[in-house]
């Protein structure tokens, strides 16, 4: 009995070594790779950079002035501004829809929620071309805020959804009594109902902010040479441009992943549980 | 009766305004609601984005289900989507039990699995095409153990390209599978094992009559979530093989993307889209039927 749980515990010891390596081993690839030269890498690619090579940074975050497509300095300022910009419009667009939503009563309440629902999984290519024309013809292709509205829309549902079945659980006493003392309902909604649907708020920043950016398809689309891209897509056109030198390469994937790497390091209980909040 | 009147008015005072959702509506049927209505109606064309088109029923379907392209990208999608989330969930559901219940183990390794669920899945993507490419780490490693045998073009083969795809799926977002059954094996109370255990019960019944059946909203979630992931899964590849070689790791996202931006066949790549859309809503319908029946009756 005891020889068998020791020699299943260690089976499992096994496994889970193995598993670490599996995943370690590449991340430390990532990092020891963007130091080193190409040189360095083909003679001993798992040998730690003994010599930083910073060339690889530099020459990833002012690549290709010629071509002006895969530096990675201004994809950095665009990811950042289509990131904070689309989740700020969520959020409170999300939470002020959710609110009407949570709030109002009536038939037509139940069928604008099922129309936000019915979103959650129509896949993006289904309606792909017909947004390009429309974008295209508003001029907002190659605009970082034509993203920024695609995103607002595309993201809406699952947003309201969260919002929406987060308030309906929330007692009506605080706003009854705020809209007896006179506030007007935007106040309301600003001062009394945003701060109680604060781990919404944190759910949706992570997720969307996460999804925002790192996300390929729509900037690929709408960003593609437009020397407004954001990082995935100047990541795609660095390959495309150094196709097999893997240093500056990788050297864009760390300052790719520095900033979501940062956060995780200071918000990882909350990322974590906004993970798991699925089944909870 | 001053009271009723003072709650008829606040029950009128939260009926919100409707213009407090207008710009979420707004963007959402302008970005979401038309454009899907609009493509689902160029499926039935012969529309190429420029000039007039005519409704040809649908031939863009039958195309779909005769053109050899299209098919191996459709077969290469739903294998996809079973091999990921199986993979996945046998990965996942191991690192959880192997962490579960050592709290400094899982504190130790839990970053290190969860990183690659944050990076861009076309991060992702460079980092196992170096792995894989002739020249790169995996090959190497091979060459270390002695088994220069097997080194092999990863991606350049019709036959491994598509399980090194697989694999790179798998390896981003195992880690998330591994917190949602983490979440769910902590609310299971040990007194429930302890019971368990002093009625004599076998750790392998234990997991069985205990653990599985208690599970189960983890497992729906841990299933619906990488099998329309995996239906959709676009980034990665491509990134790592832009399809190829051939169209043997092409997925119905990337055919539909190559119709439109390459080829300008608007209407078909629509045609494609709508086959994709149908695939995941029925994927989705079937699973939470199944998925929430079994939660029922266990």
């Amino acid at each position: 009995m005891s020889r068998r749980v020791t020699l299943s515990a260690s089976l499992w010891r096994v496994l889970l070594v193995g598993l670490t390596l599996v995943y370690a081993i590449p991340l430390y690839l990532v990092v020891t790779l963007s130091l080193k030269s190409d040189a360095q890498t083909a003679r001993a690619p798992f040998a730690p950079p003994w010599q930083p090579y910073w060339t690889n940074y530099l020459e990833a975050w002012n690549a290709s002035a010629a071509s002006g497509n895969a530096s990675l300095a201004p994809a950095l300022f665009n990811s950042a501004l289509i990131a904070i910009l689309s989740v700020l419009v969520l959020v409170v667009s999300g939470a002020m829809a959710g609110y009407v939503l949570a709030r109002r009563k009536g038939r037509a309440v139940e069928w604008v929620f099922l129309l936000f629902l019915a979103g959650i999984t129509v896949p993006q290519q289904l309606g792909i071309v017909p947004l390009f024309q429309m974008m295209r013809s508003f001029g907002l292709v190659g605009n970082p805020l034509g993203l920024v509205l695609i995103n607002t829309g595309l993201l809406a549902p699952l947003t309201i959804f969260l919002y929406t079945t987060f308030i309906r659980s929330l007692p009506t006493d605080f706003e009854e009594a705020a809209l007896m003392d006179g506030a007007s309902r935007l106040r309301v909604f600003w001062d009394v109902v945003m701060p109680l649907v604060r781990p919404v708020t944190a759910t949706v920043i992570v997720i969307h902010g996460m999804h925002v950016w790192n996300d390929f398809f729509m900037p690929l689309i709408f960003l593609l040479g437009s020397g407004k891209q954001t990082l995935p897509v100047a990541i795609f056109s660095l390959v495309g441009e150094y196709s097999t030198s893997w240093g500056p390469i990788f050297a864009g994937v760390v300052i790719a992943s520095i900033p979501v790497m940062t956060v995780f390091v200071f918000l990882q209980r909350h990322i974590v549980r906004g993970f798991s909040g699925g089944i909870r | 009766m001053p009271d009723v009147k003072v709650n008829a008015g606040l029950r009128q005072a939260l009926q919100i305004p409707w213009w407090f959702a207008g710009l979420a509506l707004f963007c959402y049927l302008l970005m979401l609601v038309y454009p899907s209505i609009a493509g689902t109606y160029y499926a039935f064309t012969d529309w190429s984005g420029v000039g007039g088109f005519k409704y040809v029923g649908f031939a863009n379907f039958k195309l779909v289900f005769t053109d050899g392209e299209a098919l191996s990208s459709l077969k290469n999608t739903v294998f996809l989507a079973f091999t990921t989330t199986i993979i996945q969930n046998i990965v996942g559901l191991s690192l959880a039990l192997a962490l579960n219940g050592n709290s400094r183990l899982k504190a130790f390794l839990r970053p290190v699995f969860v990183a690659p669920v944050l990076l861009a899945p076309v991060v992702v993507g460079v980092i196992w095409q170096y792995i894989y490419s002739p020249e790169g780490a995996l090959n190497s490693l091979l060459a270390v153990l002695d088994l220069r045998d097997w080194q092999q073009p990863w991606l350049g083969l019709p036959d491994t390209a598509l399980w090194m795809v697989a694999f790179t799926v798998v390896w981003q977002f195992a880690g998330l599978t591994m917190i949602i059954y983490l979440a769910g094996l902590q609310g299971i109370g040990p007194e429930l094992y302890e019971a368990a255990a002093m009625d004599g019960s076998g750790r392998l019944r234990q997991f069985l009559d205990i653990t599985v059946p208690l599970l189960a909203p983890a497992v729906t979630v841990n299933v619906l979530l990488p099998f329309i992931g995996g239906l959709k899964l676009f980034d990665q590849v491509m990134m790592m093989t832009a399809g190829g070689p051939g169209y043997s790791t092409q997925t119905a996202a990337l055919m539909i993307y190559r119709q439109a931006f390459t080829h300008g066949a608007f209407a078909y790549s629509t045609a494609l889209a709508v086959v994709l859309t149908i695939g995941v809503a029925l994927a989705a319908m079937v699973q939470l039927a199944v998925l929430r029946r079994r939660e029922h009756t266990r």
